[in-house]
């Protein structure tokens, strides 16, 4: 009989998933920038609103504090590593009602994207079935697929269900903050129940080493 | 605050040693040297060295079947239905040997066709030294390259240990070892600057449905 293989698994993607346990100026902040959107027509009842008007950064310094400082954690600068690297933020709104899908642009600049979830639009219930998980797409694709989509590589030996997929699903959580980068694809599946599901997306662009 | 660092969509690479290594071998070693000598070979890859044509199950003789068959256990064991049940496939080898002498050395190429690929180094060449100058190493690239450097070369990923990311892994090779990798991971073979000869047999596994 064969010997089992060892695994190494090389080149993975980063998702950072923090837990922010105080965070009631942030949503309350963006709840108040959802419902001006709201009054002044910028989200269809129902529907959903995505865009960069409305959210005023000065509410939300501590947030973006929290996330320069998640970023700086997770970052290592192998030219200068004794300089702070300093991050120019771009900050956005989602905003999704029962149904409503949200596209997440990719920020191709941005060395860091994240996204803070100022309500998971769930109200308590932890029913499987309330979608709105976060999609993020294998940035390698569609390589691992072409040869035979049905035939996968298995990740662990002994488990059967540790199989490569191409898309990994993350269901949010209010007060999840997550960091992930800039150049990757992120979706969201429909929302099931009433929400509204309140986001925050904050992209971190790293000055050109020719800028530094 | 509670912080979790995952790693998404990790690109596996498999490593394997035969617990018959050293008797399959021998027998390579001596077939391999013997075709060498009424094969010109072929030119792919390689800068330098000989590789053969990719029918070395044809000239092999048993100890070649042998490391088919433990590729294709491996290949079996590696992979999945999308719902984690075995995978209903039949595991064609495709095998070729290469000889490499100091200097020799393989671009960084891929190995379209195929689902997955395995290395097998009969003869490290190394003679038992750990002289790092001696080459030779395995290299995997990235696949996510260029795009993880262009826009902030010197800026780094760090991953759940705090290590930072690098953008290619070598792997110094030993004889007995069989190495395996999704067959769409860029790699390449460092320059090889050992004096004794380097006798390795690389495959391709070809997955056809049942």
């Amino acid at each position: 009989m064969s010997p089992t293989p060892r695994i190494e698994p090389l080149f993975a993607t980063p998702l950072i998933v923090e837990t922010i346990p105080d965070h009631e100026v942030e949503r309350q902040t963006v709840a108040a920038v959802v419902s001006a959107a709201a009054t002044a027509g910028g989200m269809a009842p129902g529907g959903s609103w995505s865009g960069t008007g409305g959210i005023r950064p000065d509410g939300l310094q501590k947030l973006i504090r929290r996330i320069g400082d998640a970023a700086n954690r997770n970052t290592a600068d192998i030219r200068y590593p004794h300089r702070s690297i300093a991050w120019q933020t771009r900050i956005g709104g989602h905003v999704a009602a029962r149904q409503g899908p949200i596209e997440i642009a990719p920020s191709y600049d941005a060395f860091w994207s994240t996204i803070y979830v100022a309500d998971d639009g769930y109200a308590g219930s932890r029913d499987p079935g309330a979608g709105g998980e976060l999609i993020f797409h294998d940035p390698r694709l569609p390589a691992p697929m072409m040869e035979m989509p049905d035939l996968r590589l298995r990740m662990e030996i002994g488990r059967a269900n540790a199989i490569y997929t191409p898309e990994i699903a993350v269901r949010p959580a209010t007060g999840y903050l997550l960091l992930y980068p800039g150049w990757l694809r992120v979706s969201m599946r429909p929302l099931r129940v009433a929400g509204p599901r309140l986001m925050v997306g904050v992209s971190l662009v790293a000055p050109l080493d020719s800028e530094r | 605050m509670p912080r979790n660092v995952a790693g998404l969509f990790p690109t596996p690479v498999y490593t394997i040693v035969l617990p018959d290594g050293a008797a399959l071998n021998a027998g390579l070693q001596q077939v391999i040297e013997a075709r060498r000598g009424v094969e010109a070979g072929v030119s792919r890859s390689n800068v330098g060295g000989w590789q053969s044509d990719i029918d070395l199950l044809q000239w092999g003789g048993r100890e070649a079947r042998m490391l088919a068959d433990h590729c294709i256990a491996a290949s079996e064991r590696l992979t999945a239905t999308g719902s984690g049940e075995p995978a209903p496939i039949a595991w064609r080898p495709e095998m070729w040997a290469n000889i490499n002498r100091t200097g020799d050395s393989n671009q960084t190429h891929w190995h379209p066709g195929s689902y997955l690929s395995f290395v097998y180094y009969v003869d490290d060449g190394y003679g038992g030294s750990t002289d790092r100058a001696d080459g030779g190493e395995l290299v995997f690239v990235d696949p996510r390259m260029p795009f993880l450097r262009m826009r902030t070369p010197d800026l780094r990923y760090r991953d759940a240990t705090g290590d930072v990311d690098e953008h290619e892994t070598w792997v110094r090779p030993f004889s007995g070892l069989l190495i395996g990798f999704p067959s769409f991971l860029g790699h390449s073979v460092r320059p090889y600057r050992g004096t004794r000869t380097r006798i390795s047999i690389a495959i391709n596994m070809i997955a056809r449905r049942v």
